[in-house]
């Protein structure tokens, strides 16, 4: 008997075994910055001449003083440097038992003094899951993230799609939520170091995703989300998003919406059309509306933001005997009346965008030249790039570039000049990827006497080597 | 003998002149080559098959069947100068003339191939020139390397066959007029299908290996032999691969897919798995992909795709797709898994991770942006842990500062801020921390200004989580 199971074993093996295989990555780059913050100045209310909240001093520059205490500005502070390195592994391996999949990427970041951001989170895992897909289903277990209506998100549990009743997918999952963006709970140093009221507790995620297809026309989604704190006293966020989309001859139209639950709000609603025209053009068209979403372990959302609307117009021309594609286009948006304040300060209350781009290609030689004109509630810039190069293909390029702008905003004096050049390239030899780069920009200031003008370089430096092959097939069972 | 008729030869002895001049020495002339005065033995050698025995019967030991002893014994040193002569030595070729069946056969005679133009003497000789060929085997033919009136296998072996030819005379092939048309590179392999044997000629299989990654698929390929020479001769040489007139063509990226369905092999010369993985990186890759070649070692890199070629993007994906991609995105219309894998969100969604997303100096100059959120910086951005550390570091936010000499362009910053704020109420989290407002905006202490709007529904929130209500309305133990 025992050799007859012995021999059934043997014979259905082959069957449930796949082919073996890993790929990995590992990676190091290292940034260098130098920088020139601002720091905080004052002297005693009694030494600035004037009257009144707002003064000025002898070489103009605009400072706030507070009554019996001190006036206050922000000169520049120090020239500093900066450095950050990252390492990061990412490993994908298949153990060789049919659709089962094990995939983790882990980062390390060391940064100088704490300055970089998040440079204090010293190893993270982006993800770090276990896979087994068959072709009706798949099923994740472990740190993994999700892109869908509401954005990106990652949590640590599992998830599993069902595939059964294609066009129609359905993916559930739920486990413990991570601060969006983060890669660690909630109640890590990285939120309580960034703010007093940090939650205190983790947070739970549940959530729904649900695809459907007709044909290779149209799609439709929807994504229902809830995250609750661990001891389930409290909400953090609970919101729905849905989209349809279809698509004809290369024409194509796209309806989207996400909704707060909570506060009963559309953060982000959006209408958007594109084709093809005759003679190489095709343009597009969107509508959109856009109210920033806060989660309700913050009291921001209670604070009543406006939301604005958006209309955006694209025009593209593409002609093939030049290798060239142009594009240009422009927006203009108005937010909703703020119901705050006092309507002589005059704040802005709409904004606009300008962009025209031009990108040539041919033969690994490439050329980017770009405009940008923006305006609105907030800041403006005006401002171009230009970027041309070589691209060996095989991962090797080089390419030089040179900017140019002018920022203000509209509730600081003053305005900010940039122009810069640089250089960055890559050179792959084998399966080892060096990339490197330089940049020198002069920043002048205009309107802030004390803030001095000053050339920032930079710099970067990675490798990066992949070693493994994929079994054959890709990787897991589809 | 047949004599020929009289017209034609005068007619051949032309065709002779211009193409002996055109092909370049092609053949040369026996006097220029083998330096046996033909002409000065006329008397003594009354026949041709006196020292070429072996000609009529095909036998190549005695094509040349008098002996160097033979000349010694007038060339003895005393009566004539001895000559150095070591004997006939049958020259390299890749000519497939067969003797017999023109002499013994079709009872040509010797001199209507190799008599020199209206020459009077007798053996006034040369090598046989192609022309002569050409006269009786392509007479519409314009010249030697006219491939469409003449088939080369008639009078050549295959190249791999002349074992005696080095790479330099290879090297030295004349190339056919019709292989410097601008579309040769697309029509050859019609050709090849057909006449394969013209092109084994001149090509051996390390010919077609130098461009065609599928060499081993394709029937005109496969039945060439392989040769060291040529092997030699390609080694280093890149690959060519033009792009041919349909990949410029409106809406190429579009209908693409369905021409490497219907015909992969039309695909396969030119493209592997790698070239494709250009755009097709995701982890839904069509799998028409994987019936094109892999590219092997020491074998060629075929075409090298170094990003998607202006216009050469799915409709709708303009130059800043990249920016507003998220609803598409969220559809996966087109199936972006086709072109993108999962893991490539990660890139930029992650946050502090991957330079290249924004363009080059954009941390000095992102405030407009970010003002817009054209792309909503949240998506890849902790306000908190990336944003807010950042401004922090940099001066822009000092915590518990009083006063608001950062804003110093706003007069009366306090009566403004509340309109900025609405509108702008990311951007203050950037830099502020809910304690910041809670000293004004707190019912529990402060000035208790609410802040809350006229559409506020507090008792929506609170039903769902009184988390925020808690942090001004209510003493939580452990909270400030």
């Amino acid at each position: 008997m025992r050799a007859v199971i012995g021999a059934a074993l043997l014979l259905a093996w082959p069957a449930v075994l796949a082919a073996q295989g890993y790929t990995a990555e590992v990676s190091v780059s290292s940034s260098w910055v130098e920088l020139r913050g601002l720091v905080r100045d004052s002297l005693p209310e009694a030494a600035v001449p004037g009257e009144g909240t707002v003064r000025r001093l002898e070489d103009g520059t605009v400072v706030t003083c507070i009554a019996g205490a001190f006036c206050h500005w922000y000169p520049s502070g120090p020239e500093e440097s900066v450095s950050l390195v990252t390492q990061d592994l990412r490993i994908s391996a298949w153990p060789g038992i049919r659709g089962v999949a094990a995939h983790a990427h882990l980062r390390g970041r060391y940064g100088s003094d704490g300055f970089w951001p998040r440079s204090d989170q010293e190893i993270e895992a982006l993800y770090a899951y276990v896979s087994w897909e068959r072709s009706d289903f798949r099923v994740r277990a472990g740190r993994q993230f999700r892109t869908n209506g509401l954005g990106y998100y990652n949590f640590d549990g599992a998830s599993v799609l069902w595939r059964g009743l294609e066009p129609l997918r359905i993916d559930v999952y739920g486990g413990w939520s991570l601060a969006r963006n983060l890669n660690a709970p909630r109640t890590g140093s990285l939120l309580e170091s960034a703010d007093e009221f940090a939650p205190d507790d983790r947070g739970l995620l549940v959530g729904v995703d649900v695809t459907g297809r007709w044909r290779n026309v149209a799609t439709g989604t929807f994504t229902y989300q809830r995250e609750i704190r661990g001891d389930e006293l409290a909400l953090y966020s609970e919101r729905v998003a849905g989209g349809i989309g279809a698509r004809w001859h290369q024409a194509s139209v796209e309806v989207s919406a996400d909704y707060d639950l909570a506060f009963g709000e559309i953060n982000e609603a959006s209408a958007r059309i594109a084709s093809p025209l005759p003679a190489g053009f095709d343009a597009g068209a969107q509508v959109r509306r856009y109210q920033p979403h806060f989660e309700l372990w913050t009291i921001w959302g209670a604070f009543s933001p406006v939301g604005f609307d958006e209309t955006r117009l694209w025009l593209g021309w593409r002609y093939p005997r030049l290798h060239l594609r142009l594009e240009g286009g422009g927006a203009w948006r108005r937010y909703e009346d703020a119901d705050a304040g006092a309507d002589f300060v005059g704040l802005e209350d709409d904004g606009w965008r300008a962009f025209g781009r031009a990108r040539w290609e041919r033969s690994g030689w490439f050329a980017d030249l770009g405009y940008r004109a923006e305006e609105g509630s907030g800041a403006a810039r005006y401002g171009g790039d230009l970027r041309a190069g070589r691209d060996f293909g095989a991962g090797r390029w080089v390419a030089a570039h040179a900017t140019s702008s002018q920022s203000f905003s509209e509730f600081r004096l003053g305005e900010q000049l940039t122009a810069g050049v640089g250089i960055d390239g890559a050179f792959r030899l084998g399966e080892l990827t060096l990339t490197g780069g330089w940049a020198r920009y002069g920043l002048s200031y205009e309107g802030q006497p004390r803030v001095e003008d000053w050339i920032q370089h930079r710099a970067h430096l990675g490798v990066r080597y992949r070693l493994g092959t994929e079994p054959a097939g890709g990787g897991g069972a589809r | 003998m047949r004599r020929p008729d009289r017209r034609a030869t005068l007619r051949g002895a032309g065709i002779v002149a211009v193409l002996a001049a055109v092909s370049g020495g092609w053949l040369l002339s026996f006097s220029a080559q083998d330096g046996f005065p033909h002409e000065t033995h006329a008397r003594l050698f009354p026949t041709c098959a006196g020292c070429h025995a072996g000609i009529a019967a095909g036998d190549t030991a005695t094509f040349v069947s008098i002996t160097p002893e033979e000349c010694a014994g007038c060339h003895d040193g005393a009566e004539l100068p001895p000559v150095e002569w070591q004997g006939f030595q049958r020259p390299a070729s890749n000519l497939a003339f067969p003797h017999p069946t023109h002499v013994a056969v079709l009872e040509m005679d010797c001199v209507i191939c190799h008599n020199l133009p209206d020459a009077p003497l007798r053996m006034a000789v040369q090598r046989a020139v192609v022309g002569a060929c050409l006269e009786c085997h392509a007479s519409d033919a314009e010249g030697h390397l006219d491939l469409a009136a003449i088939d080369c296998a008639t009078c050549h072996v295959p190249l791999t066959q002349a074992a005696g030819l080095s790479s330099e005379r290879i090297a030295g092939f004349p190339r056919p007029p019709n292989h410097e048309l601008a579309d040769f590179l697309f029509t050859h392999g019609e050709t090849a299908a057909t006449q394969g044997a013209d092109c084994s000629v001149c090509h051996a299989r390390d010919s077609c290996e130098r461009c065609h990654l599928n060499s081993d698929r394709l029937q005109p390929i496969t039945a060439l032999a392989a040769d060291a020479r040529i092997a030699q001769l390609v080694a280093g040489r890149p690959g060519e691969w033009p792009e041919p007139d349909s990949h410029a063509q409106e809406n190429w990226v579009g209908v693409h897919g369905a021409n490497a369905r219907a015909e992969i092999e039309g695909c396969a010369s030119c493209h592997s798995q790698q070239s494709c993985a250009t755009c097709h990186g995701g982890d839904d890759r069509p799998a028409v992909i994987a019936r094109l070649p892999q590219t092997r070692p020491g074998g060629p890199a075929g075409v090298v795709l170094t990003g998607a070629a202006p216009g050469g993007r799915p409709a709708g994906h303009t130059l800043d797709f990249v920016l507003n991609h998220g609803t598409a995105a969220a559809l996966a219309m087109p199936n972006c898994s086709t072109c993108h894998a999962e893991r490539q969100c990660l890139e930029c969604h992650e946050g502090a991770g991957r330079p290249g997303f924004h363009p080059v100096d954009f941390v000095a100059r992102h405030s407009a942006e970010a003002y817009a959120q054209e792309a909503e910086c949240a998506a890849c951005h902790s306000r908190e842990g990336f944003c807010r550390d950042c401004h922090t570091a940099v001066g822009l936010n000092v915590v518990r500062a009083t006063g608001s000499a950062y804003h110093d362009a706003v007069p009366d910053w306090l009566i403004a801020h509340p309109a900025a704020a609405r509108q702008d109420l990311e951007a203050c989290t950037t830099c502020h921390q809910q304690s910041s407002c809670l000293r004004c905006h707190s019912a529990k202490a402060g000035f208790r200004i609410s802040p809350h709007g006229p559409g506020f529904d507090p008792g929506r929130v609170a039903d769902r989580s009184t988390m925020s209500c808690a942090i001004c309305h209510f003493d939580v133990p452990g909270r400030p």
